[in-house]
């Protein structure tokens, strides 16, 4: 079938027929002028090469009809007497059927050509789309073989010391060894939490629920959990006293500051200050985290949201370059913005933009 | 297994994990030994001149310098043992680390029980099995003077490379030899090109078939899996 209802319809939509009619016109116009100077019947041409455009910009629907009103056209306009839909000369009625046949053709041949393009174009974004599965689970592998053994380490360092060695430990020393066993499975915890994250987010199937929190308590929720890694840590707080409940999913925007204060600790010297705001700013709340670390180049600045990229001199450090994209997607989710300054050797401040709700 | 006193021996943790170096800390205190930290490769050069440790755990994914560069650095300066800690599966960095001056290596995570056993054994390789003396242990007996090897009395005969290579085990006191330390010590070849490994291989075949009770389970000569070989000392 030449024509398919669907494709008409959509092409109608596109203005396309407008388009190629446009084209029709502008062919004439430009017959009109030299149609002195040659034979009709080589005016076709200029149908010709308008059919040819049609066909290869818009289509096989365009295409054929350009063709139909360019017979139409070339027969008001050109073919002797001019300006009636009657011809002299028998053999005009050749150049018509030549001009019609040759336009569906081409028609045929382009849409043919498109169709195939538009396959290869869609094969491509298919291999695309595999490679970056591809790149996720190769980057759940490393983190598996690096990050995740990090804290098993320490875990079972600590455990079989206490099941071997008991007797040489004292009671402090059994809980400090107790403590940094559960310390590390938070920490494995938090990993595995961020794994299923991005394969949630990954899917489309993050769900965020959202009630009145008071800042406070996020704040304070995210450091607890940090607390090991904080114990020797000077954090500046500083909470405006007058911040209303913000809206907003309490788990996932405390997974946010984890992220965010882990990386502020993480990429900064141990008797570096960490500071951690929150405040109002308009119809927006601000929270924000600064380190006085190593900052970010000017060339990892901008790829620092994309999934698994690891800024030049992190790759030895611990890291599946997976935490800064949960936090954009979780803030977009959020309907907020999240956006990061940093001057390398000086430190980074990363804030998160949240909408204060009226309701 | 025979506890030796490890009470006031010195020992340089170092490793970027804070956890680990904890871990660490508390269990090897417990055990009598005076800790010591580093956290960067710059650091455990520092903390070594200030502290004099008598032996060192290092961890090869160090931040600011590859783990088997640091080893070969520190191995330039102290002759006291180092064992290597990784998280890599990679033989590589092990085989390079051990090339490098190491003098073991435990691949994390590793029990507590297994990392003093190995710090042990390879304090007690300091004392060195001396060249000229009768090596002996069980029943099994090398003469180094005559070059004879016994066992259970009997005389054994080894081809000149298959006494070359057991004889540096021995004197090697249970550390891990990596292929290429036995193919530059006994063929004096540096490359490990697939014939010379393969050539290896054999003699090894062939001088545990003459001195393993059961050569298909050895129980002097260990295979290190991917990394090399290493006598079996009588504690082990």
């Amino acid at each position: 079938m030449i024509f398919r209802k669907s494709e008409f319809l959509n092409d109608l939509m596109k203005k396309l027929y407008f388009k190629s009619l446009g084209l029709v016109v502008f062919m004439s116009l430009l017959g009109e002028f030299i149609h002195r100077h040659i034979e009709p019947t080589n005016l076709v041409m200029l149908y010709l090469l308008a059919v040819v455009v049609s066909a290869s910009i818009w289509g096989r629907g365009p295409a054929i009809f350009t063709s139909i009103i360019s017979v139409i056209a070339f027969d008001f306009l050109f073919a002797p007497p001019r300006f009636t839909m009657s011809v002299y000369d028998a053999q005009y009625i050749l150049t018509f059927s030549g001009l019609f046949i040759v336009g569906i053709v081409i028609s045929e041949l382009t849409a043919k050509m498109r169709e195939r393009t538009i396959e290869a174009s869609r094969r491509e974004t298919q291999i695309e789309l595999l490679k970056t599965k591809e790149k996720l689970q190769t980057a759940i592998l490393n983190s598996i073989s690096h990050d995740l053994r990090t804290p098993l380490v320490s875990i079972t360092g600590a455990l079989s010391s206490i099941l071997n060695n008991g007797k040489h430990l004292d009671k402090e020393m059994q809980t400090e060894l107790i403590k940094t066993a559960y310390d590390e499975s938070t920490r494995l915890n938090r990993i595995f939490g961020n794994l299923l994250d991005m394969t949630r987010i990954e899917s489309g199937t993050l769900k965020v629920s959202y009630r009145p929190c008071e800042m406070r308590d996020v704040i304070g929720v995210s450091l607890e959990e940090l607390k090991p890694d904080l114990e020797e840590r000077n954090v500046h707080i500083d909470i405006a006293r007058d911040l209303p409940d913000v809206t907003m999913d309490f788990v996932f925007i405390t997974k946010v500051l984890i992220n965010l204060i882990d990386n502020a600790v993480k990429y900064s010297p141990p008797e570096s200050s960490i500071y951690v705001s929150a405040q109002r700013a308009d119809n927006s709340l601000h929270i924000v985290i600064k380190d006085e670390g190593f900052g970010i180049s000017r060339k990892d600045l901008p790829k620092v949201f994309d999934k698994f990229y690891r800024g030049e001199g992190t790759e030895k450090m611990h890291g599946t370059g997976l935490g800064l994209p949960i936090c954009k997607s979780i803030v977009e989710a959020h309907k907020g913005r999240i956006w990061l300054e940093s001057v390398e050797g000086r430190g980074t401040t990363v804030t998160v933009e949240l909408p204060l709700r009226q309701d | 297994m025979k506890e030796e006193p490890t009470e006031g021996l010195r020992v340089l943790v170092v490793d970027d994990e804070k956890s680990i170096r904890k871990f660490l800390r508390v269990s090897l205190s417990a055990h009598g030994y005076h800790v010591s930290e580093a956290r960067t490769a710059q650091e455990s050069f520092e903390v070594y001149a200030s502290s004099h440790p008598d032996i060192i755990l290092l961890d090869l994914g160090l931040p600011d310098m590859d783990g088997v560069v640091v080893a070969g650095e520190l191995r330039k300066r102290v002759k006291i043992p180092i064992i290597v800690l990784t998280v890599r599966e990679d033989e590589k960095s092990k085989i390079s680390a051990l090339d490098n001056g190491a003098d073991d290596y435990l691949t994390k995570p590793f029990g507590m029980g297994e990392l003093l056993a190995r710090m042990r054994a390879v304090m007690r390789r300091m004392v060195p099995v001396e060249e000229g003396a009768v090596y002996k242990c069980d029943n099994f007996s090398v003469d180094f003077t005559k070059r004879i090897v016994q066992i259970e009395g009997k005389r054994v005969h080894l081809t000149p490379t298959e006494y070359d290579i057991l004889r540096i085990l021995i004197l090697s006191g249970g550390k891990i030899l990596t292929h290429r330390q036995i193919l530059q010590e006994v063929w004096n070849k540096s490359d490990d090109s697939e014939e010379i490994d393969h050539l290896l291989r054999v003699t090894m075949s062939n001088l545990r078939n003459k001195i393993e009770p059961n050569p298909d389970r050895p129980a002097y000569i260990l295979t290190e899996p991917g990394v090399g070989y290493r006598f079996r000392t009588p504690s082990d």
